[in-house]
């Protein structure tokens, strides 16, 4: 650790040209010594380990992430009862659950460790935004890794801020656990109608299928025309060869389209992105558009529909009482308590 | 054609040419290629979606959303079950399974063409597994071919909605936890991967330049760069660990545990 | 080639150790579950604490006729009938060979309902006893057999005794897991309160031994219209919700729908009738209901 912050500064292998923007950050450090992993050779990756730059956006990210930490290794002793080892047996059923209505400060149990915990981890993905455009500014990259994180940043922050604050209770929220987290999967989607028929997470769907579809077209891809340096993408770019020929006809051959080295990267880049932006407007459109994803569904004609649909249960009745007999047609009153 | 394409369109090096020393079908039509595995792809495509559209019209309704081919009745069990109550479904399956195998066949063909590894195909059939899991081997393993999905847009949506609430919480399922986590870990890595291409091309004359600005990235950002050959594994391996959850969480449903939130406290 | 096997055997075995095979070796007790502050979970009732029994009765106390009925006799003769109001229409036999029947049902003797001296005296365990067996009758003619007529496919032989929710025992065996009725309130004020009304939906789902499709298409959960079982279920949540406002003493845990499903789509103890409490085997009378006729309209349906 002492040689990490403290040491003479070690040049890694490759020399990285120096910076402005390296040397004005104050928390600056590029950190750590490089380290061959040898093993990593096997599985054909690259074999150095380290650096790592440590800036103040990201040592700020960092005890961000470790503070949420800390709050929720306190819910959990609380939630066993100060037993250390059941905290950790029995980490995955750990709930932090976000408190009913707007508001903050409430008590611990009653939504305050959910709300401190979203605050440090809030703090900590935004941080990690402001390190991502740091970084891609040192490197003079074009910021579209910053693009897509800001777009995973709306995502998140639609499903724990905006979306609760427009139906005004954070209990709308996912509580921080993760069996939790699950759960609220399963709740949500059963309290607005059945996801499966929201088109916007359809069309999620179909950019998350198809990122990992694209991932096994052009990872095989290039791997099956590694030999002729296909991977090489940035010099391929410039100037074709075989192996991009060979990528290119493959595709055109088996299904009549082809992209090129570059355009490849906008099709996974978009598939990616797309994926958050169109879970985003999903999660806006729910209560806010409709507040049943199916009846949405069958009345736009998405859906085929089974059965009559009980449009009545959307708008606030209760279903045990009052209920109709749908037999007899009787009406049967909630008995007096 | 592309400019270098003259070049690549070679004669030979395909099945019937090494059985037979002869391949009928070893030609192009337009850009696609057509090869014997072509021919049996595109004549189980016609005779499949033919099947379709007979028994749409038998079943009499057109309406897109609502037209729909559903799997047999459960009192049928392994057997064929007439047109209207689950043949046409079976015909079907049967078609379009013939012509996805075919399809992969026939990108091995390509790629002996074109002398580049078969990595293409292999993961073209793990996709295909998922289709034949699904509609076929969790089927027989089930004892019915009522557990496949209907063929239509809505009935596969409800059918996916209802099997993951048939076992109570499918999200508790491990296997599609992992799945998932595979998933998302694509999509992110895609992103990235895309990020870093878009981000450093035409950025210099000197590509080595290009590449070592991608390395210095991703070192100062999370202190590890993958490299370029080590992205396209990792991502071909990420989707192979996908396809790999995704078929264990459906075949272990129904068969090996029928309630996944009894699986965590099972005693 | 070797390295891919390395690989795929490393891909397949770590997230098989780590959560198919180890975690629920290592979870074998119940998972410490953290009850939501805001909600009481037993069916409207308090959560019993500790408790409350109502017998044996104590035969040593002194009998105090002043509280007692006018019929109560202050010296009690065998083979004569007193103070019966719910049994009332029985002979002497028929009652005794009543009380036969409820002894076996409950796994009690005589004197826990009543005083040995004087079989007539009115004891609570008594008072409650007598709530019972109106109970058992009109449950059964409010709810059961309206239920078997409406939906004859699903009916089986046989009807509520005893025996149907106490199993042989005093206190029957309750499971605390299902929100009360004023928390079934749809569409849910939150993600977190549809949780305990889910929560619920599984607790009921597992004391009948189904999955959710029995009951409910999941493309649009709340339709009862075109599904037999999620009407009948209606019906079962407000007879449930009827006993345990109406016939239970105070102080006792709630019924649930496990009391008497126990794990079965029907009750596993019905009884010929709640005056002739012989157990019939509903299994064995219709074995083949155990379908839900709505699955073909939904994919994936059982």
């Amino acid at each position: 650790m002492a040689t990490m912050l403290t040491g003479p500064r070690v040049e890694p292998i490759e020399p990285f040209e120096p910076s402005q923007l390296d040397t004005d950050d104050i928390l600056g450090i590029r950190a750590g010594v490089p380290f061959r992993l040898e093993l990593l050779r096997e599985f054909k990756v690259d074999t150095q380990l380290g650096t790592i730059w440590l800036g103040t956006w990201g040592l700020l990210s960092v005890a961000f992430f470790l503070a949420g930490g800390l709050v929720l290794f306190c819910a959990a002793l609380d939630q066993t009862g100060g037993n250390l080892i059941d905290a950790i047996k029995y980490f995955a059923n750990v709930q932090e659950l976000p408190p009913d209505g707007l508001g903050w400060f409430h008590s611990p149990r009653t939504g305050g460790y959910w709300e401190l915990n979203i605050l440090c981890w809030a703090g900590a993905i935004l941080a990690w935004a402001g390190r991502c455009y740091d970084r891609l500014r040192r490197h003079q990259w074009r910021p579209y890794l910053l693009y897509a994180w800001l777009a995973a940043i709306s995502l998140t922050s639609a499903i724990w801020i905006w979306h609760p604050l427009l139906m005004g209770t954070w209990a709308d929220a996912p509580g921080l656990g993760l069996n939790s987290d699950l759960d609220w999967a399963q709740n949500f989607s059963v309290l607005w109608g059945n996801f499966y028929y929201n088109p916007w997470h359809q069309l999620a769907i179909f950019f998350l299928f198809g990122s990992t579809m694209l991932w096994g077209m052009h990872g095989a891809t290039i791997l099956a025309t590694g030999g002729e340096a296909s991977h090489h993408e940035d010099a391929e770019i410039i100037d074709m060869h075989s192996g991009s020929h060979k990528s290119m006809l493959f595709w055109r051959w088996t299904m009549g389209f082809n992209a090129n080295p570059k355009t490849i990267h906008d099709w996974l880049w978009w598939f990616g992105t797309g994926t958050v932006l169109a879970s985003v407007i999903g999660i806006l459109t729910t209560g806010t558009v409709t507040n049943d994803w199916y009846v949405w569904a069958v009345d736009h004609g998405t859906v085929a529909q089974y059965g009559a649909i009980t449009r009545s249960a959307i708008n606030q009745h209760p279903i045990a009482y009052p209920a109709i007999i749908p037999q007899t047609g009787e009406y049967v009153p909630a008995p007096a308590r | 054609m592309l400019e270098f394409e003259d070049a690549y369109r070679k004669p030979g090096n395909t099945l019937l040419g090494q059985l037979f020393g002869v391949d009928a079908f070893d030609f192009w039509v337009g850009r696609f290629y057509v090869g014997l595995f072509g021919v049996i792809s595109a004549i189980a495509i016609v005779i499949g979606v033919g099947i379709l559209f007979i028994a749409v019209g038998q079943y009499g309704d057109w309406d897109l959303v609502r037209a729909n081919i559903p799997a047999p009745l459960r009192e049928f069990g392994l057997g064929p079950a007439p047109f209207l109550h689950g043949g046409a479904w079976q015909a079907v399956v049967i078609f379009a399974t013939i012509s996805f195998v075919a399809w992969a066949l026939r990108e091995v063909e390509i790629c002996k063409k074109l002398e580049m590894g078969y990595h293409v195909p292999a993961m073209y059939s793990l996709a295909i597994s998922a289709w034949v899991v699904l509609q076929i081997i969790r089927p027989l393993w089930m004892g019915c071919w009522c557990e496949g999905f209907d063929l239509s847009y809505s009935g596969h949506l409800t059918w996916v909605s209802n099997t993951g609430f048939r076992y109570m919480n499918f999200y508790l399922n491990p296997f599609h936890a992992y799945a998932v986590l595979g998933f998302f870990l694509t999509a992110m890595v895609l992103a990235m991967h895309g990020s870093a291409i878009l981000g450093t091309y035409h950025t210099d004359k000197d590509p080595n330049v290009e590449m070592l600005r991608e390395d210095n990235f991703w070192r100062d950002y999370i202190g590890y760069s993958i490299g370029e050959y080590g992205i396209h594994r990792l991502g071909f391996y990420l989707a192979f660990y996908t396809l790999i959850m995704s078929d264990l969480c459906i075949l272990t449903s129904g068969t090996l545990v029928s309630d996944w939130v009894k699986f965590w406290h099972p005693f | 080639m070797r390295q891919f096997l390395l690989g795929a055997v490393v891909i397949f075995a770590t997230p098989l150790a780590l959560g198919g095979v180890v975690q629920p070796l290592v979870t074998k007790a119940q998972a410490p579950i953290v009850a939501p502050v805001d909600a009481q979970m037993t069916m409207g009732r308090p959560a019993p604490a500790p408790h409350q029994t109502y017998g044996p009765v104590d035969q040593s106390a002194p009998l105090d006729f002043s509280t007692q009925p006018k019929s109560v006799p202050h010296t009690y003769v065998a083979g004569q009938l007193y103070n019966v109001q719910a049994l009332k229409g029985l002979n002497y036999g028929q009652v005794v060979g009543q009380m036969g029947l409820y002894t076996q049902a409950l796994g009690v003797g005589c004197a826990y309902c009543h005083n040995v001296q004087n079989f007539a005296y009115d004891t609570p365990t008594k008072k409650i006893a007598r709530t019972m067996i109106v109970m058992s009758a009109q449950v059964t003619s409010t709810w059961i057999t309206p239920v078997k007529h409406d939906y004859s496919n699903y009916a089986v032989s046989g009807e509520v005794g005893c025996v149907t929710c106490h199993r042989g025992v005093a206190a029957p065996a309750v499971v605390n897991n299902i929100v009360p009725v004023q928390y079934l309130d749809w569409p849910a004020k939150s993600t977190k309160q549809a949780g305990y009304v889910v929560n619920s939906m599984y607790a009921v789902a597992t004391s009948l031994g189904v999955n959710c499709i029995f009951c409910h298409n999941s493309a649009d959960f709340v339709s009862l219209q075109y599904i037999p079982t999620n009407q009948i279920a209606h019906r079962m949540w407000r007879m449930v919700d009827d006993i345990n406002h109406k016939y239970l003493p105070p102080n006792v845990a709630a019924v649930t729908c496990y009391t008497c499903h126990n794990g079965n789509k029907w009750p596993s103890a019905l009884v010929t009738s709640p005056y002739d409490q012989t157990p019939v085997d509903a299994v064995a009378a219709h074995p083949e209901v155990h379908l839900n006729p709505a699955a073909h309209l939904a994919p994936g349906g059982e």
